[in-house]
């Protein structure tokens, strides 16, 4: 009796707890889970260097290493801001001074066929570098055939010289028919019986 | 090498003066606005509008905000090739001389250019002419919007939101009670300091600077910028002449003078307008290719005109640039209120109201025109305080839009033969291709290509299916097109 009378009951409890252990351990899962996730992305953004980027990166611009190859010579480079830098300067491959600057931006332009390489350091208020290990990004540079251009241009330049002539000709047409018109007007004016 | 974007200006003096520019166009506009008793006055001057003042309205006009800030660019971007592609513009003025006093001949009551092409090519043409009008002048009005408010931000500081404001309730409030003669009046007023501005600032960076320097500078650091075979720049040149001359074939804005300048000068109007235009964008391109040697660093380049003049010139330079910007804006901005708005009213509310058997007197037509430069204006405030910077980008689109519309606006102002599908299909299938090599190619072939494939449409498609149209339906104050099917008709006009 006190046995089937524990049995059910302990059958009873044994389903009570199944039901609760099994939130809990999915609770506790998740937790760790969780945990996890967070502090691994903790570590991980601390441990992500700045990098350069397609576009602004407040407007979701990826992050990249190289750009091009650009066909036109021109590009703005965007890179991550570094909290404690007063300005940033950005230099070439053959260590020129491109762009000294407080934004996180630099339009570089004129860049001739092949690879450039650009690098970045965020410099402190008496201008020195803030980072032992300054960023760089490799920019090709692959312009339009220059026959390409030339046809486009020689296209351009029919395209033109057609306009003018149409205008031209218009022009010189109307004109002809207005004197034309003024003339005889002039005529029947002077005559009225002729036009009569 | 200095820092790059800073407010250039400190923001009271950018409130002041904006403050008292602003009064000073709205009490001129209402001042000015006192002649236009009549819609006719109101919409195109009386048709009388003199040398000087034509001139001058044609310099401001085509003096953007995009002139002074984005010739900077297109010379850091492309160039002297870039520099010279911008100032190809002018070409557009000079060659709409000759159709400026045709089109007083043949239109002397006319008020719209779409009132034309509905006239001359029906509504096979005129629709498709329209759509390109309207979405042409949208875009620039709300891209000059947008450039008001983030330009006097850049220079001064002062918030986007609010100088947009100020920016489009000034001219829309000059506008509305001035009509056209407050456009050209001020015009004249602001085509003066521009000028006489960007000299000061242009002298001003050539006695700092050494074009040997600048040259030096550019060989070593952006060396392709003087390659004289840079293919990208190359296209770029007849590209950005073959936009000029659509923009100005199509746009109300210059119908619309053209309408309301004295027949016997028009042509001289434009043909001066654009010798003062044509080395404006040299100046302000020059700005931009003489500032690595200066040591400026450039991280936005449609910014780098401002600062280079506030670098050279300092507070002084600084308040000039604020100033020619603000009048820059503002000769555009109302030009397209004005001519936009009388195209909304002429072509549209009031054939509606036609169309439902109301006659609509002066007043109404007056009332109609100036709602439509509120609702513009509304519209353009609303979308550009959005501040979606695609949105400007939009403008560009154009390109071919506006190259598409040359042949048919030449061919049909001149010659009889040309018909409204050969106008239909040039128009459109000029925009699509255009387009395509817009996106397939770049900006810098798009309106050539859209200008191109136009041509030979048009040319094909007049000689299949001519038609012989009758210039004097021009001059009739009946709305009807005037052309007859030669098949129909009997005979032909070859």
């Amino acid at each position: 009796m006190d046995g089937s009378a524990t049995r059910p009951q302990g059958s009873d409890g044994r389903r009570e707890t199944r039901w609760l252990v099994l939130p809990l351990r999915l609770c506790a899962a998740a937790a760790i889970l969780g945990c996890g996730l967070i502090s691994a992305s903790h570590f991980a953004s601390a441990d992500e260097r700045p990098r350069f980027h397609s576009d602004a990166p407040d407007r979701g611009g990826e992050p990249i290493d190289s750009i091009g190859p650009l066909r036109e010579g021109y590009t703005t480079l965007w890179w991550d801001p570094t909290p404690d830098a007063a300005a940033y300067e950005l230099t070439d491959d053959a260590g020129t001074t491109i762009y000294r600057g407080h934004l996180p931006q630099a339009f570089v332009s004129g860049l001739s066929d092949g690879e450039h390489v650009f690098t970045v350091a965020p410099i402190d208020e008496d201008g020195e570098w803030l980072a032992s290990d300054p960023l760089s990004i490799t920019v090709t540079v692959e312009h339009w055939g220059l026959r390409f251009a030339l046809l486009l241009l020689t296209i351009g330049a029919i395209v033109v010289a057609a306009l003018v002539g149409v205008l031209a000709v218009g022009s010189w047409l109307s004109h002809t028919a207005r004197r034309s018109h003024e003339a005889a007007a002039n005529r029947s004016a002077t005559n009225p019986g002729a036009s009569a | 090498m200095i820092a790059a974007i800073e407010p250039i200006l400190d923001a009271r003096i950018g409130y002041t003066l904006l403050a008292l520019f602003g009064i000073a166009w709205v009490g001129l506009g209402i001042w000015l606005g006192r002649h236009a008793t009549t819609y006719e006055g109101y919409a195109v001057a009386g048709r009388n509008v003199g040398l000087a003042m034509g001139t001058a309205t044609a310099v401001a006009t085509w003096i953007t905000s995009n002139t002074t800030m984005l010739a900077p660019q297109l010379a850091l971007q492309l160039g002297v090739w870039g520099m010279l592609a911008y100032s190809t513009a002018s070409f557009g003025l000079f060659a709409f001389a000759p159709m400026a006093t045709r089109i007083r001949q043949l239109m002397p009551a006319g008020y719209t250019a779409v009132e034309f092409i509905r006239r001359r090519y029906g509504r096979p043409g005129g629709i498709p002419f329209f759509l390109v009008s309207v979405f042409y002048a949208l875009t620039w009005l709300i891209s000059m919007a947008m450039a008001g408010g983030k330009l006097l931000e850049v220079l001064s500081g002062i918030p986007y939101e609010t100088g947009l404001t100020v920016v489009m309730t000034v001219c829309v409030l000059y506008t509305l009670f001035g009509g056209m003669y407050a456009v050209i009046g001020t015009d004249f007023i602001q085509s003066v300091i521009i000028v006489i501005g960007l000299v000061v600032v242009a002298l001003a960076v050539l006695t700092r600077v050494e074009f040997g320097e600048v040259h030096s500078t550019l060989t070593r650091e952006r060396p392709e910028l003087l390659n004289v075979l840079f293919p990208a720049a190359l296209m770029a040149i007849f590209n950005n002449m073959l936009f000029g001359f659509g923009e100005i074939f199509h746009s109300n804005v210059w119908w619309s003078r053209a309408l309301a300048i004295r027949e016997s000068i028009g042509g001289r109007a434009f043909l001066l307008g654009g010798v003062i235009w044509l080395p404006i964008p040299i100046l302000a391109g020059f700005l931009g290719l003489a500032a690595p040697a200066l040591g400026i660093g450039i991280s936005q380049p449609d910014a780098v005109g401002p600062l280079v003049a506030a670098h050279v010139l300092g507070g002084i330079g600084a308040v000039v640039v604020f100033i020619i910007v603000f009048c820059s804006l503002a000769s555009s901005i109302d030009s397209l209120l004005a001519a936009t708005g009388d195209l909304l009213a002429h072509d549209v509310i009031l054939p509606t109201l036609r169309r439902v058997g109301h006659h609509p007197l002066d007043a109404t037509k007056r009332a109609a025109a100036g709602g439509s430069v509120v609702a513009l204006g509304l519209i353009a405030w609303g979308v550009a305080m959005l501040n979606k910077s695609d949105l400007a980008s939009v403008l560009f689109f154009s390109g071919p839009l506006v190259a598409s519309c040359i042949w048919p606006i030449l061919g049909g102002l001149y010659f009889r033969r040309p018909g409204p599908w050969a106008a239909a299909a040039a128009i459109v299938l000029g925009s699509g291709i255009g387009l395509a090599a817009y996106f397939t190619i770049g900006w810098f072939v798009a309106s050539l290509v859209g200008a191109a494939v136009s041509g030979i449409v048009f040319a094909t498609l007049t000689i299949l299916a001519p038609i012989r149209f009758d210039f004097r339906s021009l001059s009739e104050l009946d709305d009807s097109p005037g052309w007859t099917d030669p098949a129909t008709a009997g005979e032909s006009d070859r």
